[in-house]
């Protein structure tokens, strides 16, 4: 082993002469990051971009708790999991006073892609009139470019005190956190999918989202 | 070995002018030593309740929200329910 410094160019230099072609960093005398000239660069545990503190937990890339956005296309500058809790809104912005039996949502964020799993059942829905239903609460403001306004998204529902619909589809505004909800009620009967009024929709509904957007 | 549960408003971003994107950090400890985190996230308009809100969430959106700002939200929403069909 040797550690150069190269006098002209400042550049600094750990060199193994060791046939097996591998440096490692140990502390502690745990091995925490392996340089094999054949197989590349090992990291044992977690890696910590930017200002992070790797975590300890498993092994895998930890990014900084508020993300370091580059403007690189290449570059992967965030990654965050959670949870958020999904509500009934309407365009009307009444609710009503629904019971939920589930109120679940989930979340993947990958860079400026965000994934979402929504659960959502409520009885005791007392709504009534063509107010547009929306499901609010997403975990960030969607893209506030008017030049992707929409993303649709592919859902499941039940529905069986209310309208009878054959495709529904959850559609998030650009700059907004909810879905706007879409139904057609038989097939090429409707030219476009039509907003759901909250008086579709019957005394209990349950809605099942698995759905994507993307944010600034 | 203990075990501890700390909670806490760990991120507050204003985003677009109005939206107010909050994030809860659950972490959990043993003896001091990390064990795991999750996240729970929300976001506020000027038109949100937040009275249950911590008070440092209410003093960004009460300084996010000037009346340039909620005018501008108000305008917006009406331009995006005429351009749904929104009733």
């Amino acid at each position: 082993m040797s550690v150069l410094i190269n006098a002209s160019t400042s550049t600094g230099l750990i060199q193994s002469a060791d046939t097996s072609g591998e440096i490692e960093l140990q502390s502690n005398g745990t091995t925490a990051l392996k340089v094999n000239t054949n197989e590349g660069i090992q990291i044992l545990n977690c890696l910590g971009v930017g200002n992070a503190t790797p975590s300890t937990s498993g092994a895998g890339i930890t990014f900084p708790a508020t993300q370091s956005a580059s403007t690189d296309a290449n570059t992967l500058d965030d990654y965050e999991e959670g949870t958020f809790t999904p509500t009934l809104g309407t365009s009307g912005g009444t609710t009503g006073s629904p019971t939920y039996t589930n109120q679940n949502g989930r979340y993947t964020k990958i860079g400026k892609f965000v994934t979402v799993q929504v659960y959502l059942s409520f009885s005791k829905n007392t709504l009534s009139g063509g107010y547009i239903a929306y499901i609010n609460g997403l975990p960030f403001t969607s893209a506030a470019s008017a030049s992707f306004p929409l993303t649709t998204n592919w859902s499941g529902w039940y529905n069986p005190s209310g309208t009878s619909f054959i495709n529904v589809q959850a559609i998030v505004p650009n700059n907004n956190t909810r879905f706007d909800m879409y139904r057609m009620t038989a097939a090429g009967v409707d030219s476009a999918p039509l907003p759901i009024a909250v008086s579709e929709m019957g005394t209990a509904i349950t809605w099942y989202l698995n759905a994507s957007y993307y944010t600034d | 070995m203990a075990l501890t549960e700390n909670t806490n408003i760990d991120q507050i971003e204003v985003v677009n002018d109005w939206n107010i994107q909050v994030r809860q950090a659950t972490v959990i400890e043993r003896d001091g030593q990390f064990v795991a985190r999750t996240f729970h996230r929300w976001v506020l308009t000027p038109d949100s309740d937040i009275s249950g809100q911590e008070q440092k969430v209410k003093d960004i959106c009460n300084a996010a929200w000037t009346p340039e700002v909620r005018q501008a939200y108000e305008t917006f929403k009406a331009e995006q329910a005429n351009k749904l069909g929104a009733k």
